[in-house]
């Protein structure tokens, strides 16, 4: 809502300065998103367009000679297509400095001379239209400024209005809302009931088929309306707020909208030529080409304003371009109506077609304010467009009813509130805000004006109180009561150690976004069937939720691997399965992308390290190699259950991801180390001191290391551990280097004991694994 | 004197010279006088080879033991001193070996932050679904089909079952932890959020929020005005000031929203703070009675407030940063400085 200063100080008796409205406005719950300032520079003068001729250079500029009063004649040169001869035009002299910024001096257009520049609304700082040039009245002086001609300098605050607030969608809301905040006193006089008695059937009949979605509508007829543009002062007005000046019919609806709130509409009589009105729903089939330009197909719920044969108007919402307002309309039906909100929204939101006038109905309008815009309208076009008002007005539908008191306690106000108000004085801040308040003592009844339909509630009076009181006024407070100790959760606390974790052997932790699209999902053969879709996707390449966090994360760090020739990324997010359930399944994962040499063994050097750190016990994890749909590699089991997988990217994957190097990859859920994680608890020391021998030897290059640490496992209990030290591959085999650990728990150690087992170990090894010891 | 004598008499010299030396030059002059090329006890080692052969095996076994012992007692010392006799290639001013050390993403490190705070307070940490059920999104907050103010936030939706979105805030959370719960309650749901909204400098589409809910008797407005002041003053300083102001959101009543003094400008206004002084932080407010009746809370006995901030806003804030899409990019030269 852009609100006019100027218009809604006429409302007003006192008005504080703009930042200062502005402060309290946002402090009050109407946030001022901005404060607009336009100034017309005192150069800018009114000129007439003398003689339009095509510019002898350029297709698209035309030359103008403009009259600019006291006899002074100038070329202008101008590429406006609205412009045309006979027009009273701004100008802004050589010398002018725009409120954009933009300096006018004389210059040489494409080889012609122009002495200024015939200005666009939103040059001048006007309004935000920018296809064609102002226009402005017949009558207007030439050579006056512009600044005299439509009023003074204008401010303009744009609200941010909350859907509650549907009251300061108006310049008489936001006065009300301005009178309760800083005590300035309304200037708007009380309804005077000037009834004129009911139209005659002959002049308009109206009917109302649909009662609950058009609870009240009402029409005027107004004849004998001339042709003209509304004045300047309107004009003025309507720009400020944003809405275009069109002619003096739809001008007045527009204006009175904007001034009470009420959306109204008019139509040109000839459009209902047997002068009957209908309110009723659409009929199966039937269309209307609008206001906009656009045909909508309407439905059986779609609310009409009808003739006798067809819908002339989608109701509340926009008018038909047969039935609007045309240059030579004369008779002008006049319509102020109470449409179902509700109603209004569903068509609103079904057609994709809004105006200024659903959004007002979709907030609900005041049902009391209704009749008296009708009668303004009706008014103003006769006051400024020489029409004659039919006497009477055709209405359908019942009074409006009062809104509910509610009971409110003064103590539940002081409590809520914390502070410690009489109640005198809490009933005067309701008062401010236009409610009516009775009873005396603790507790009262408090009734909301007409226009205020977001208070029902005890707890909406609390917040009008705290509110008109000023929040910032509040004193500051903490909760009082029981604290209960908690533990993060679980698998919170698996995500903050697995993040630590890996940051601490050097990787970089990421967040991406967790969508990607089909082709990436096929890429890695991934069931797109198995992913959750997004049904409106900011763009097609976002239409998936990750099923696994590797898709993307591999996208990102190819990129990054050029600048980084040792990446070691991670990512700890949530991925998503399609269950067929209400909700799909959500799981946790960590996925970790490691580029360069013997990435492989480094990464699954750093899984097993982290899960060592989170007391994952090592005989839960086992370690399963095959083919996984990234690599060659291994699938990672946790207590039997199959948890994620590490892998060395396949050459295609690399290729496409143009790593240059070596990349190992790995996504585990964290769901099941959850299951395996154990307690960490401290293991006795062995009083005994353990051994250690160094042991190498060739292994042929397709035995897996897995089969020597299986045949290791089976020699001797005395063989604790083992670590593999040094690995080089020279032509079909490796060369392995372990350091043996021997360790009892009962006794210590002899050499020849270990001498014993080191033959045992290195019998076996020749024979299971045919390993060559090494003896240099 | 024979061989023997001369060897056990030159090794207690050498001894007591080690031992005397005062600092590293000492022990450096000592090693040169008995061990060195042409020290006494390396000369007098040379004679072992003129020696009858049937003392040779025996006497050359004792002079290398001697020495031995001679050059381990040296290098204790050399170790006590700092061995100057070696500086070759030591050169302190060298930098550090570059350790290749890990990053934490700011989100996470600035969730961290927030974490620890609110636990000082006495909240609990609850997660949930991101892909919500409109029910628990919208309805059971208070914000009906037909209501404009499902405006406020623009949804994805999701396919498959019936009412699917992407929760569009954290507030959902609030229902399904109260399934479980009774008051009081202290909790905060930090967790991604997604808004169907065009991105720029200031928005993402998917983002990070922390939800706060607190129930218990008697909670007051104030309270929850005084929490947030706490916790901006605890993550950003202590000069921080807030200030409440009304605000609508379907699910809370009174609503507000709270702002922060700008900590760019300290107030005065910049372009940061549009001007105005003020950060708007969060909305907020008294849990509405109905979204209390909706998780079986009895309006009458307990209130409670909430709030929704963005984390993404806070991290902005924190470190500095001037567009939001930076935080997902997966840029290098982003993450390395975290």
């Amino acid at each position: 809502m852009r609100l006019s200063l100027s218009w809604v100080q006429t409302f007003l008796t006192k008005i504080p300065e703009p930042e200062l409205l502005a402060e309290q406005l946002t402090i009050a719950g109407i946030p001022v998103e901005r404060i607009e300032r336009t100034t017309i520079p005192s150069t800018v003068v009114v000129g007439r367009v003398l003689s339009v001729s095509q510019h002898p250079n350029a297709n698209r500029l035309r030359v103008a000679r403009v009259d600019l009063g006291k006899g002074r004649h100038e070329q202008i040169v101008c590429g406006a297509p609205n412009l045309a001869a006979d027009q009273r035009v701004a100008v802004a002299l050589p010398g002018t400095t725009l409120p954009n910024g933009a300096s006018i001096t004389t210059a040489t257009i494409r080889g012609t001379a122009s002495a200024g520049m015939i200005c666009a609304e939103d040059e001048l700082g006007l309004g935000s239209d920018h296809t064609g040039i102002l226009v402005l009245e017949q009558n207007v002086e030439i050579g006056r400024p512009l600044a005299g001609v439509l009023g003074r300098d204008e401010t303009v605050l744009d609200l941010e209005v909350t859907p509650n607030r549907a009251d300061c969608l108006s310049v008489l809301g936001c006065a009300r809302e301005i009178s309760a905040i800083t005590g300035a006193k309304l200037l708007f006089p009380k309804e005077k009931q000037k009834k004129d008695g009911a139209l005659s059937p002959k002049v308009l009949k109206v009917r109302v088929e649909e009662k609950r979605a058009c609870p009240w509508y009402g029409a005027r007829v107004v004849e004998g309306v001339h042709r003209m543009p509304s004045p300047d002062w309107m004009q003025a007005r309507l720009r400020a707020s944003g809405i275009r000046p069109l002619n003096i019919v739809i001008d007045v609806t527009n204006y009175v909208m904007l001034e009470l709130g009420q959306p109204l509409h008019a139509f040109d009589a000839r459009a209902l030529p047997d002068r009957k009105l209908v309110v009723r729903n659409a009929r199966a089939g039937e269309r209307l080409l609008a206001l906009d330009g656009k045909t909508y197909d309407l439905a059986p719920t779609t609310l009409v304003i009808a003739s006798s044969k067809k819908p002339v108007a989608i109701a509340g919402i926009m008018g038909g371009e047969e039935s609007g307002i045309q240059e030579n309309t004369t008779s002008v039906i006049l319509e102020a109506a109470v449409f179902d909100a509700k109603n209004i929204r569903l068509t609103s939101k079904r057609l994709g077609c809004a105006s200024e006038s659903s959004y007002r109905f979709e907030r609900t309008v005041d049902p009391h304010m209704t009749a008296r815009a009708l009668d303004r309208a009706a008014q103003l076009l006769v006051e400024l467009a020489h029409g004659t008002c039919v006497r009477g007005s055709a209405v359908v539908g019942a009074k409006p009813k009062k809104p509910v008191a509610i009971k409110v306690s003064s103590d539940r106000v002081n409590a809520v509130l914390n502070l410690h108000l009489t109640p005198p004085a809490i009933a005067r801040l309701l008062k401010r805000d236009g409610c009516t308040v009775t009873g005396a003592g603790r507790s009262f009844r408090v009734t909301p004006p007409s226009w205020r339909r977001d208070l029902v509630l005890e707890e909406d009076y609390l917040e009008e109180v705290g509110r008109i009181y000023g929040y910032p006024k509040l004193p500051l407070s903490m909760p009082v009561g029981t604290l209960v100790a908690s533990e993060l959760p679980p698998l919170w606390r698996l995500k903050e150690s697995f993040t630590d974790a890996l940051a601490a052997f050097g990787g970089t932790e990421c967040k991406h976004y967790p969508f990607y699209d089909e082709k990436r999902a096929q890429l890695f053969g991934l069931d797109v069937n198995a992913h959750v879709r997004v049904v409106n996707p900011l763009s097609h390449e976002q239409a998936l939720l990750r099923l696994q966090l590797l898709p993307i994360l591999l996208k990102k760090s190819g990129v990054a691997s050029r600048e980084d020739s040792m990446l070691f990324w991670y990512e700890i997010g949530r991925c998503f399965r399609e269950s067929g359930q209400a909700q799909p399944d959500e799981h946790e994962h960590i996925a970790v992308v490691t580029v360069g040499p013997d990435s492989y063994r480094t990464l699954k050097g750093v899984i097993t390290a982290a899960l060592e750190m989170l007391h994952v016990p090592k005989e839960t994890v086992a370690w399963q190699t095959g083919e996984t749909r990234y690599g060659p590699g291994q699938m990672v089991t946790l207590g039997g259950k199959t948890a994620g997988h590490c892998s060395a990217l396949s050459p295609t994957l690399r290729d496409h991801h143009k790593f240059r190097q070596e990349v190992t990859v790995a996504e585990l859920q964290l769901e099941p180390i959850l299951a395996v994680q154990g307690e960490g608890r401290y293991e006795a020391l062995s009083p005994f001191p353990a051994l250690r021998r160094d042991l190498a030897f060739w292994l042929s290059e397709d035995v897996p290391f897995a089969d020597v640490e299986k045949a290791l496992a089976a020699i001797d209990p005395l063989l604790v551990d083992h670590e593999l030290f040094d690995v080089y591959l020279s032509k079909n085999r490796r060369s392995l280097a372990l350091r043996l650990t021997f360790q009892s728990k009962e006794r210590t150690l002899t050499s020849a004991e270990i001498d014993t087992i080191m033959q045992k170990i290195t019998a076996t090894l020749s024979k299971t694994v045919h390993a060559e010891m090494r003896t240099e | 004197m024979n061989f023997e004598e001369r060897l056990r008499q030159l090794s207690a010299e050498a001894k007591k010279a080690i031992s005397m030396a005062q600092d590293a030059l000492a022990l450096l002059h000592a090693e040169k006088r008995f061990l060195g090329r042409k020290g006494s006890l390396t000369v007098l080692l040379k004679e072992l080879a003129t020696l009858p052969a049937a003392d040779r095996a025996r006497l050359g076994v004792i002079a290398n033991a001697t020495k031995q012992t001679l050059e381990r007692s040296l290098q204790d010392r050399k170790n006590a001193f700092g061995d100057v006799g070696k500086t070759q290639g030591f050169d302190p001013t060298m930098p550090g070996r570059a350790i290749r050390r890990g990053h934490i993403h700011p989100l996470t490190q600035t969730i961290r932050r927030l974490v620890e705070i609110f636990r000082t307070m006495g909240f609990e940490v609850v997660e949930g679904p991101e892909v919500e059920l409109e029910t628990y999104n919208f309805d059971l907050l208070n914000i009906p089909a037909d209501h404009p103010a499902r405006d406020l936030q623009d949804t994805f939706y999701v396919a498959g079952g019936k009412n699917r979105v992407l929760r569009t805030h954290t507030s959902p959370v609030q229902l399904r932890a109260m399934e479980t719960r009774r008051p009081p309650v202290r909790l905060i749901v930090p967790g991604r959020v997604y808004r169907h909204e065009a991105t720029d400098a200031s928005h993402e589409a998917a983002f990070f929020q922390c939800e706060g809910l607190v129930i218990d008797r008697g909670i007051k407005l104030t309270d929850l005005f005084g929490t947030i002041d706490a916790l901006l003053k605890a993550f950003f300083g202590i000069d921080v000031r807030t200030r409440a102001q009304a605000s609508y959101f379907p699910f809370v009543e009174p609503g507000a929203e709270i702002s922060m003094s700008c900590l760019l400008c300290h107030g005065k206004g910049c372009p940061v703070c549009k001007q105005s002084g003020w950060l708007e932080m969060m909305g907020c407010g008294m849990v509405h009675p109905t979204v209390l009746k909706n998780m079986r809370v009895d309006p009458k006995i307990y209130s409670g407030f909430a709030f929704g901030m963005g984390i993404d806003r806070l991290m902005l804030l924190k470190y500095g940063i001037g567009d939001v899409r930076l935080s997902y990019a997966g840029d290098p030269r982003f993450l390395k400085q975290f």
